[in-house]
Formats: structure tokens, C-alpha cells, sequence
């Protein structure tokens, strides 16, 4: 073997044991629920106990909603100034990256304050709650499809289907979505992995979710929480596989990838 | 009958004018070509046609009617990209199918339809596949069945194989004739490669700094171009600058030696330059021609014709030779004679 595979495999391994013992730990410690025996019991409290469900699929519906809003506002937003305003793009990059730099506590300090006064009053909407996770997974969703679109040329393939008949929808619908299809599927799962765990903002808008939950079965539970952590860890992996299973034998995908 | 008129035409882009006062008229059926050096217009003024650019004056009238500002998705005029500009997400089929889908066409319409341009193109079974699955040449002709399956009134080609390699480009050029011709379909072709321009056009519009330089058949501008930049452009050229010895007679000096042209001249002693085409120089002497001698500078191989650069004292000059295999190619230093007749010299623009 040479000396080059050698230091690669060992640099592997390092990953590998960084990524996979806390894992193991925490697999371990759930399973230890009983006195002296293995058993799932934690996983069974878990799954039994309904603010669980209730909770989860809080999450899952916000994370749903917050996908359909991004991709709406963002496809767009990032052809547009890909097509006709690349000047403004280091601005545009820039907004999309405040999320990063304005701490969570701070934001829903601002949504709080902003939406418990006219003209929009809308504190106690989830859609508030929506929009919020909305602008918290923009980093993610937005450059995620620009990244895509980056992989195709935007103005060419417009103008192409422009002289074809095509209308902005028809644009839209047909030529742009289906060849950026894996990018927005990869902001689509990150914005889903993001708000399924997110805390600050569910807390302070009184709304259920999976993260707050989490945190209360922290405060009260010993092996539950572990437990948890290990099903939204199986989810996040099962939401990738959907991923690498959809974007598989996706044509616009798979020429992206062998073009560049 | 004039069947697309473009009608002082202008563009400005942040106070370039890219095209200037454009005027130009096609029949039916008819291939133009647009052809310039890159910056030269030619892919503004295709633009404005297709509607993707809106000009800053004057007018583009299709079959008597104004679409100057009509949108690119109303002209049904087809588009081909030097990019190819295929739909990575779809099979050569449904590329080809697009237009006709986008205005909801009967399905077994569309499905004939893209039957019989892939039957055009000469790719009958590769309606499944998708365009990274196939060759450039291959995509250009399914971008060419795209743009042809709407039935445009206008097919537009944007250096349509310049992204091709040599052989390809050459097949292809005669294709697109082919297809162009078959169909009758009225063509803007543009291009920066004047031997592409030549061997296709019906006419050719040579472009420059925005402007028409002329507009003519391909013969017309190869053997009487009308500006010294269509002289330089199109073709090489040899161009003699000259002292005039005798104007009756037709007599020139060149380098100390003498020659005669069937060209009129400006008075004795006065300068000229005088043209001349490589291909009409020829290796030794020709009785009742020219006579000039000078000194062999390079000799470049170039399969069918030999190119040699002869220097005649200050000056160099081009010289063709078509390629036999008993061809005696002339050592570079060695000191050889040139023919040329009187009527192949002419003198450019001095009028």
C-alpha cells in the first residue's frame, strides 16, 4: 500500500469514530431503559406517549409549509436575478445570508415585536411561525437553487423556450423546476432537517414542535430523550435517502453532474 | 416579394451603439448571412428579430406586419443557439415536441410531427435519449428539429456549429442547407467564419463596427468587395502598394518591378494599391502574363492547396498552389518566379 492511501484510510477512520461514537453512546444509553436488560422500552415510551405525535407532526407541517413558501419565493427571486439583475446578485447574497449573523433570540424578538401591533397583527398565526422558518432556512433554500441554476444556462434555455412559444409559467414549470429539481430537493431537505429541530422561535410564538419537546423530555426523562434524538437522526437519513432515490435517474441531475 | 424587412434598425447599450441604422430586406426562402468579427452587431441585429432585444430605432416587419415590439414567445420564429440550448430534462422527442406542446397541439399531431423532423435530421431512433447521451453534431440537429417543428416563418441560427470540431462543421453546414432549401424556409444565418458564410449564403451581409460594409452574393463579395475592410475580411488578399508608371498603358511598379493591370489608373507617378487573391498567382512563368521574382519566406501545407509567402523586397505576398502528388514544393530562401494576367489585379474603392 502506498504511503499516500495509508494517511487517507487513517484520516477516514479518525471521521469515521468522530462521527459514529456519540452516535453509538447515545444508541447504547437508549437502550438501557431497563435495569440490567437491552430493550427498546425507552423507544416504546417514546412512540406511546401523544404529545410525541402530536408534536412531530406540528414540526413536520411547519418544516412542510416553510418548503412550499422558500420555493416559491426563491426560485423565482434567484432566476430572476440570474436572468436580468446579475449586478445585484452580492447584495441579494448578502440578505440571504442574515439569518447567519442575527441570532435566532433576536429575530423572534423582532417578529414579536413587528406583528403584536396594526397593521399586521398576526402574532398568533402559525403563518407568522411559517415565515419565520421561511427566512431562518433561506441561507439553505436559496442557495441551494442558485447553485443549481448555476449548473444550467439560465438565459439560453429561457430563450430558447421563449421562442418556442413559451410563457413565464411555461418557463417556470417546464424548463427551469425540472432541471433544478435535485438543488430545490437539497434546500428542500435541509430546511426540513433545520426546522424539525429548531427551538427558539416555536418557544417564544407558543406554538407546538418538535424541538421544545424534546428539550421538556430532557428536563423530566433520562433515557427518552436519547431515544429521541436517535428517531429524528433514522428520520433525517430517511429523508436523505428520499432525496438520493428521487434525484436518481433525474436526467437534468445526472448531466449536471457528468458536465461539470 | 419582400418577406422580412428590418428597417433602420439601431441598438445602443449604455451608450454603445451596437448596430447602427440597419437596413436590409429578405425574400422568401431566402438564406442571409450575417458576417463580422466578434462585437460587429451581427448577433444584436438576429436578436432584435427574435425579439430578445428590443431595438432603440426603427422597425422589423414580417410578412407586411410590425413585430418590432411584439414578445419573443408571439413572432413564431425559430431560434438555434450556438449552445445548443437543448432541455437537459427531456428526450430528444419531447425537446423536439416542446414548441408544439407549449401550443397544445393534439397529441397524435405532436407525436407525427416529431416523427417526421427526426426523419429529417437523419435520426430516426434516437427519439428516447436524452441530449447528454448524444454527440454535438447530434444535439445541433435536435436543436434545428426543435426550432423547425413549430413551422416558423423565420428560422434564425446564432453560430449554430461554431462549437462544433472541423469535420462536423463542414457535414453539418451542408445539412442546414439541405434542410433550408427542402423546406423553403426563410434563414438568418450568423456567423464569424467567412468560408461558412460563402459556402452557404444566397447572400451574405458583411457586418462591422455595427454597420452594413455590403450585401451581396457570396461571388460578389469574394471577387468585388466594396470596402477595404469587406477586401481584408473576407478571403486573403494581397494587397501591393504600388507607384503607377504609366496610367494609359496599365503599367505599375511593385518593388522595382514592373507589371501591367487591365485596371484604370490614377495619373502616372501618383501611389495605388493594387489586389490581388492568392489563388491567382501562380509558381513560374506563363507566357502573355505578369512576371514578378522573389524570394520563398514559408511554405505551409494545407492538403488541398499549398499556401507560400513570397517576399518581394519591403513586402510580402500570399500564393496558392492547388496540391497534385507531383508537386515540387519550393525550398523556403530559394528565389522563384510569379505569373499572374493583367485582368487578375483590380484596385479597391479609389473611385
Amino acid at each position: 500500500m502506498r504511503r499516500g492511501t495509508l494517511w487517507s484510510w487513517l484520516w477516514i477512520g479518525l471521521g469515521v469514530i468522530y462521527f459514529f461514537v456519540p452516535l453509538a453512546a447515545t444508541f447504547w444509553f437508549s437502550l438501557q431503559a431497563k435495569l440490567n436488560v437491552l430493550s427498546f422500552q425507552s423507544y416504546v415510551n417514546v412512540l406511546k406517549d401523544p404529545d410525541f405525535a402530536k408534536n412531530f407532526s406540528a414540526s413536520v407541517l411547519w418544516a412542510v409549509s416553510a418548503i412550499i413558501v422558500g420555493v416559491l419565493i426563491f426560485v423565482p427571486t434567484a432566476y430572476w436575478v440570474r436572468l436580468r439583475l446579475p449586478r445585484v446578485r452580492p447584495a441579494v447574497e448578502f440578505v440571504t445570508l442574515l439569518p447567519f449573523v442575527v441570532p435566532a433570540i433576536v429575530f423572534v424578538y423582532g417578529l414579536v415585536r413587528t406583528f403584536s401591533r396594526p397593521p399586521l397583527m398576526i402574532i398568533n398565526s402559525p403563518l407568522l411561525l411559517v415565515f419565520g422558518y421561511t427566512i431562518m432556512s433561506m441561507p439553505y433554500m436559496y442557495r441551494a437553487v442558485d447553485t443549481g441554476l448555476r449548473a444550467i444556462d439560465v438565459p439560453v434555455l429561457t430563450e430558447a423556450a421563449q421562442s418556442l412559444g413559451a410563457g413565464w409559467p411555461t418557463v417556470m414549470l417546464r424548463v427551469v423546476l425540472p432541471n433544478i429539481r435535485v438543488a430545490v430537493l437539497g434546500g428542500s431537505f435541509l430546511t426540513f432537517a433545520i426546522v424539525m429541530g429548531e427551538y427558539t422561535l416555536a418557544t417564544w410564538l407558543v406554538k407546538p414542535a418538535f424541538g421544545p419537546y424534546m428539550y421538556e423530555l430532557g428536563q423530566s426523562r433520562a433515557y427518552e430523550p436519547s431515544a429521541c434524538a436517535i428517531i429524528s437522526f433514522a428520520l433525517t437519513w430517511a429523508a436523505m435517502g428520499i432525496m438520493q432515490f428521487v434525484g436518481r435517474g433525474a436526467p437534468g441531475g445526472v448531466q449536471v453532474a457528468a458536465g461539470h | 416579394m419582400v418577406f422580412l424587412r428590418l428597417s433602420h434598425l439601431s441598438k445602443d447599450f449604455a451608450q454603445t451603439a451596437a448596430v447602427q441604422d440597419f437596413n436590409l430586406e429578405i425574400e422568401k426562402g431566402e438564406l442571409v448571412t450575417f458576417l463580422g468579427p466578434s462585437g460587429c452587431g451581427k448577433t444584436t441585429t438576429l436578436r432584435m428579430v427574435a425579439g430578445f432585444e428590443l431595438p432603440t430605432e426603427g422597425r422589423v416587419e414580417l410578412n407586411g406586419v410590425d413585430i418590432t415590439t411584439r414578445p419573443p414567445n408571439k413572432r413564431n420564429v425559430g431560434m438555434v443557439f450556438q449552445s445548443y440550448a437543448l432541455f437537459p430534462n427531456m428526450t430528444v422527442g419531447d425537446n423536439i415536441g416542446f414548441g408544439l406542446r407549449v401550443s397544445r397541439r393534439p397529441q397524435r399531431e405532436i407525436r407525427e410531427r416529431v416523427e417526421e423532423m427526426l426523419g429529417t435530421i437523419r435520426m430516426p431512433d434516437l427519439s428516447k435519449r436524452f441530449p447528454y447521451q448524444l454527440s454535438g453534431g447530434q444535439q445541433q440537429r435536435v436543436a434545428l428539429a426543435r426550432a423547425l417543428a413549430i413551422k416558423p416563418q423565420v428560422l434564425l441560427l446564432d453560430e449554430p456549429l461554431s462549437a462544433l470540431d472541423a469535420k462536423i462543421r463542414v457535414e453539418l453546414r451542408f445539412e442546414i442547407r439541405r434542410i433550408q432549401r427542402e423546406l423553403g424556409i426563410t434563414t438568418i444565418y450568423v456567423t464569424h467564419d467567412q468560408e461558412e458564410a460563402l459556402s452557404l449564403s444566397d447572400r451574405v451581409v458583411v457586418m462591422n463596427a455595427g454597420r452594413i460594409e455590403q450585401v451581396g452574393a457570396p461571388f460578389e463579395i469574394y471577387n468585388y468587395p466594396a470596402t477595404p475592410f469587406v477586401a481584408g475580411f473576407v478571403g486573403t488578399l494581397n494587397q501591393l502598394r504600388c507607384r503607377v508608371i504609366d496610367a494609359a498603358k496599365g503599367k505599375l511598379a511593385f518593388d522595382g518591378q514592373e507589371f501591367v493591370t487591365a485596371t484604370p489608373l490614377q495619373p502616372t507617378d501618383s501611389s495605388v494599391t493594387v489586389m490581388i487573391r492568392p489563388e491567382q498567382l501562380h509558381l513560374g512563368i506563363l507566357q502573355g502574363e505578369n512576371h514578378l521574382t522573389g524570394k520563398v519566406d514559408a511554405v505551409a501545407f494545407l492538403g488541398s492547396v499549398v499556401r507560400m509567402v513570397i517576399r518581394l523586397g519591403e513586402s510580402v505576398v500570399t500564393l496558392d498552389v492547388l496540391n497534385t502528388r507531383g508537386l515540387a514544393l519550393p525550398k523556403v530562401g530559394s528565389e522563384v518566379p510569379l505569373s499572374f494576367p493583367a485582368q487578375s489585379s483590380w484596385i479597391l474603392g479609389e473611385r
